[in-house]
């Protein structure tokens, strides 16, 4: 059932995370000038808690920020406003070399598994090069007193670890398939050994066989080995696999947060939840059909920057079938438990979330 | 059934294919033309090699003609001129190492610290560097040896060279600086390099290995070759100016400035050749006497100032040719081939 | 020199010849690369009804899209297509849009019935492939492509583009380019674009994927095409913009009546807008039949390809309590296009095969023939269940062997 959030447990946590992002499409000097007051808001105030050995799900359309949320966490990016808890520990004020010592512990699966590899290095020089930067980064003198063979028999074990072939060790990254590149870059996150793994969409541009092995894959890193997940994708398919709480974004702000099992399109919350998993139900196999909505096809409007209220009220059918209430217009609602039947731990943004006539799609 | 024979590609199933052997051909080709261009190259400055040499050395003909004891003749003092031809080559040689070293040194460390820093200092930099491109090098170098003589050393001691040849270097540098720093600039943004800093590694260790090994080598090796050929150029015009070195040093620029009355053009070549056809057919080989024969004022014709320029450029062929294996070799590397 | 001939399989039941609009028959098309021939098609047989939706079901490297450009005489690389016919049935007149390949192609088989010299004269066939299509391409065959922000032109404007597909029925009194453009503006409506003006005047860079998408369904159903090939539509794009595209796709197939092939590695999308659907694997059909066979749980006989691919879709779809016992996954890649396994070209990853080989007791109902899933290809045959399926396990003898030789 739903997962009580234990604060002992807490491996990360963020509050308040805002990321803005300049943009100025006049090419003019008073634009340049006035660029600080036209920024976009990839990241609006977003506050999560993830618990150690817990998989959570950060699902939603692409360009609603979820990828740069990661990044941020591991401060690949530097978010604008926010604070960053890890361990315990508040990321934005570790020096340099504390910061890198921080990263041997927080590790990030890439979406593009071609470009996170240096083509010119062959799979083994990728590999050594992630050991000897965990060995080094887990002394306390950074140093290195690893030797040659020491690395080698830690390649092998890692090779076995994600089911490659070791004649793949010598060869480039192009030589490979997507999903012998996806797994070399899972190999080299497990050479500095993480505690917390960043998933950014892996299993896209895989084939269908190819996914269900990595599935597999990140399912016994996360039972056996008890590794955290935060798991970016916008295929909700294998978050419900794979994920014990799931996260909804839309447009920088988190929706909707729910357990597996309240992920379903009769028992979530959100408007927005709704439309999505009625979408995705209905491209796979026998699911519901889907009564297109005639006001939602082509370009929405997005909400401008400062706008107070909603930002999904332009797509909510929710919002018209009520009338159009000013609370939705006037007030952005803030992520909290509602009364429902399904526990303390699912919370929505939303100001009419329960209805039990709701068919949303 | 009426097939068009003309025109027909045909594949043979199996078998090796010809491009892997082609290539293959070809770098055993370069690699000897390698050896050969090194071995001649480190054969040049031991004297020994060609049968000892005294470029001081008088001999007892002036002017004399091509032979077997002089391959290349004699000059106005005597001197054997292929001897002078290979002791010039030692300074040419070492003067333009020096610049390369130079100028790949400076232009790899700014260019690496243009692209990665950011702040002020970088943007007077880049403006020195743009700065410094609008003038042409010699008359930068010729500027800077007016300094030098008045704040430094007195005039023409032999150093003057090794400094303006170090100077050079410096001069040309910003071009090398400015386009590792767009591979840089490119390469920041790239997922590998995001995810080598993921994974830990320290700021140098991406530069050193990720960033310079990967794309900027191509750069640096074209680069590296393109100012050797330019610096033993600039070495030899600048001896020739009287700004290097002096008897008893040898060098290109003061052959040249022997030469100088007997300096031609390429017109002059090209008549000569005519020349040469008509006393072929006049059955006569001495061209001194066709040259005295027609009079035309041309009696000291020597062939010989055309021969540093072809070496320079089939070194310089040689090192370009170098340049491109390693770019294939790089480019099969990354798959894009 | 002899043809080869492969296996043909049957027309669908119920199925008369004229309610075909394409058929193609035993095609072969090979690349060849530095590293070895790739056999990117290796004999199909397809056919496609007339008014309905073909779905092609295959992964990265099944060479379906390699297909789809054979079809349109886009397979440009050497030897491409080196045999086969296709046959489009087109307002009652058959042309076999391969007809290059007698004057231009050439191929020799070796002693053991393999392919062992293909020649083929490039210039000519180009030339007589222009020839060919030179009235098919837009008008009767159209193409929606991948990634459609790169396929547009990055030059022009939409509007620039589409102006010279699209035609509609507005009334002949205007002039020529005015009458083109309010073509335009209908038909962005009629793929639901609202804000068709602004639209017009963009650069494909400035529009979504689901917008540059909608345009080339416009820019291929403008010129009102009796086939449509959409390859890979709605791949990479979002799931809720991929339902609007398809649920698009639909109305409009209705609405106009277009037959269309599409091609895509989404069971769940071709079993949304497949009427039939064909499952590729390595370069040749593996089975194909009806969707609602297809995709059907309970029906059993199905290749064992497309029941391991339909397995690991239901269950990262369907009950997440199932994660406990892992998904079942098909074992190790998709093979080497310029090396596939000898005989049937699935029997190392094939489940049925691997449990047969390792109990050795088990001789059951369907095993008669699994001894020649490596040595032998399976010929693709109709049979009771299936209307067609290239398997040793299902393989029946027919009843006239020699009927197609």
């Amino acid at each position: 059932m739903s997962e009580a959030i234990h604060h002992d447990r807490v491996l990360v946590r963020v509050e308040g995370l805002v990321k803005r992002f300049p943009k100025f499409e006049k090419r003019t000097v008073t634009a340049f000038l006035n660029r600080k007051k036209h920024m976009v808001s990839v990241l609006n105030r977003v506050n999560l808690t993830i618990q150690k050995g817990e998989a959570l799900g950060l699902i939603g359309e692409s360009g609603c920020g979820k990828t740069t949320f990661g990044r941020c966490i591991l401060r690949l990016t530097d978010s604008t406003e926010g604070r960053i808890y890890f361990e315990g520990r508040d990321l934005l004020t570790l020096k340099p070399g504390e910061m890198r010592r921080m990263r041997k512990k927080m590790q990030m699966i890439f979406q593009d598994p071609y470009a996170a590899l240096n083509p010119q290095m062959k799979v083994r020089e990728i590999l050594s090069e992630a050991v000897q930067v965990g060995t080094r980064l887990g002394q306390p003198n950074e140093q290195d007193n690893s030797r040659a063979c020491d690395v080698a028999s830690k390649l092998l074990d890692l090779i076995a670890s994600v089911n490659l072939q070791k004649d793949k060790l010598d060869q480039y990254p192009s030589e490979l398939s997507g999903g012998e590149r996806r797994r070399v870059g899972i190999a080299r996150i497990l050479a500095v050994e993480p505690t917390f793994i960043v998933a950014d969409e892996p299993l896209a541009s895989l084939d269908a066989s190819i996914r269900s092995q990595i599935l597999n894959l990140l399912v016994d890193l996360k039972t056996e080995h008890g590794q955290t997940f935060l798991y970016i994708s916008h295929d909700i398919g294998a978050v419900r696999h794979i994920c014990d709480r799931v996260a909804v974004m839309y447009l920088g702000n988190i929706v909707e947060i729910a357990s597996r099992q309240d992920v379903r399109p009769e028992r979530c919350l959100h408007p927005y939840t709704a439309r999505l998993l009625g979408a995705s139900a209905y491209l796979s196999v026998g699911g519901p059909p889907l009564e297109p909505d005639p006001e939602d096809d082509g370009e929405v409007e997005v909400p401008e920057e400062g706008d107070p209220g909603c930002s999904y009220r332009f797509r909510c059918s929710r919002f018209k079938s009520l009338g159009k209430p000013n609370l939705c217009a006037e007030e952005k609602p803030k992520l909290e438990t509602p009364p429902t039947p399904y526990g303390d731990t699912h919370r929505v943004a939303c100001h009419y979330p329960n209805d039990e006539n709701f068919s949303e799609i | 059934m009426k097939l068009a024979l003309k025109g027909m590609r045909t594949l043979e199933m199996g078998g090796v294919s010809s491009a892997i052997k082609h290539s293959g051909v070809r770098r055993s080709v370069l690699a000897i033309c390698l050896g050969l261009f090194i071995g001649s190259a480190l054969l040049s400055t031991i004297p020994e090699a060609w049968g000892g040499g005294n470029p001081h050395h008088r001999y007892n003909e002036r002017w004399g003609s091509i032979s077997f004891a002089h391959p290349l003749g004699t000059d106005m003092n005597r001197k054997d001129v292929l001897t002078q031809l290979v002791f010039g080559a030692q300074t040419s040689l070492l003067m333009s190492t020096l610049s390369t070293f130079v100028f790949l040194l400076a232009g790899t460390v700014l260019g690496v610290l243009s692209g990665y820093c950011s702040g002020w200092p970088r943007n007077v930099v880049l403006a020195v560097f743009q700065v410094l491109q609008i003038f042409p090098i010699l008359l930068l170098l010729l500027l800077s040896m007016i300094f030098i003589e008045m704040f430094f050393l007195g005039r023409m001691t032999n150093w003057n060279l090794v400094i303006l040849m170090a100077l050079f270097g410096v001069f040309s540098a910003p071009k090398l600086a400015e386009m590792i720093r767009g591979k840089i600039l490119a390469l920041k943004e790239r997922t590998f390099i995001e995810a080598a800093v993921a994974l830990g590694l320290s700021h140098r260790r991406i530069i050193g290995k990720h960033i310079i090994r990967s794309e900027c080598l191509p750069i640096i090796l074209v680069q590296g070759a393109y100012i050797m050929g330019q610096a033993i150029m600039v070495e030899t015009t600048l001896t020739f100016l009287k700004l290097g070195v002096e008897y008893p040093v040898v060098s290109w620029g003061l052959m040249l400035r022997k030469m100088q009355d007997g300096m031609i053009s390429w017109g002059m070549v090209i008549q000569q050749g005519f020349r040469y056809s008509w006393c072929w057919l006049r059955q006569t080989e001495d061209l001194n006497i066709i040259a005295r024969d027609w009079n035309m004022g041309l009696a000291d014709f020597h062939f010989q100032p055309l021969f540093p320029i072809m070496s320079i450029a089939g070194s310089a062929w040689l090192f370009l040719e170098l340049a491109r294996y390693f770019n294939d070799r790089l480019r099969l590397q990354d798959g894009r081939g | 020199m002899k043809k080869l001939i492969s296996a043909m399989a049957e027309v669908p039941d119920g199925e008369m010849e004229d309610e075909l609009l394409v058929q193609v028959e035993g095609l072969r098309t090979y690349i060849s690369t530095p590293t070895g021939m790739v056999r990117a098609v290796d004999g199909v047989d397809l056919n496609v009804r007339k008014g309905k939706v073909l779905g092609i079901l295959g992964e990265s490297g099944s060479g379906k899209s390699v297909m789809a450009r054979s079809i349109l005489g886009l397979a440009d690389n050497f030897p491409g297509v080196i045999e086969g016919r296709i046959l489009f049935r087109d307002k009652g007149k058959v042309e076999n849009l391969a007809h290059p390949l007698e004057e231009t192609t050439l191929v020799e088989l070796g002693s053991d019935g393999e392919i062992c010299k293909i020649s083929k004269d490039m210039k000519a066939w180009r030339k007589q492939i222009q020839e060919t299509y030179r009235g098919i391409w837009g008008r009767k065959i159209s193409m929606i492509f991948q990634d459609p922000q790169k396929s547009l032109n990055p030059f022009w404007t939409v509007g620039e583009q589409l102006v010279e597909t699209v035609e509609n029925g507005t009334s002949a009194n205007m002039p020529e380019t005015i009458r083109k453009w309010q073509d335009v503006v209908k038909w962005l409506k009629k793929v639901r674009i609202k804000k068709a003006d602004d639209v017009i005047e963009a650069y494909p860079h400035n529009l979504s994927g689901g917008m540059c998408q909608r345009v080339m369904i416009a820019m291929a159903l403008g010129g009102h095409p009796s086939l449509v090939i959409a390859d890979e539509p709605t791949t990479g794009l979002d799931a809720t913009v991929q339902a609007q595209i398809v649920n698009l796709l639909k109305s409009l197939q209705k609405r106009y009546g277009t037959t269309i092939i599409v091609i895509s590695h989404d069971i769940g999308m071709i079993s949304r807008l497949a009427d039939d659907i064909a499952v590729m694997y390595c370069g040749q059909i593996v089975e194909h039949g009806p969707r609602k066979r297809m995709v059907d749980p309970q029906v059993e006989q199905k290749h064992p390809y497309t029941k391991a691919l339909l397995e690991s879709l239901l269950s990262v779809n369907c009950d997440p309590m199932r994660r406990m016992e892992g998904l079942r996954a098909i074992e190790k890649e998709v093979p080497d296009p310029k090396n596939p396994p000898p005989g049937c070209r699935f029997h190392p990853r094939c489940q049925v095969y691997q449990n047969w080989r390792t109990q050795e007791g088990d001789r059951g109902a369907g095993t008669r023939w699994l001894a020649q899933c490596p040595l032998k290809e399976p010929p693709l045959v109709k049979t009771a269940e299936s209307s067609g399926i290239r398997c040793w396990h299902f393989y029946d003898e027919p009843d006239e062997e020699s009927s197609h030789v």
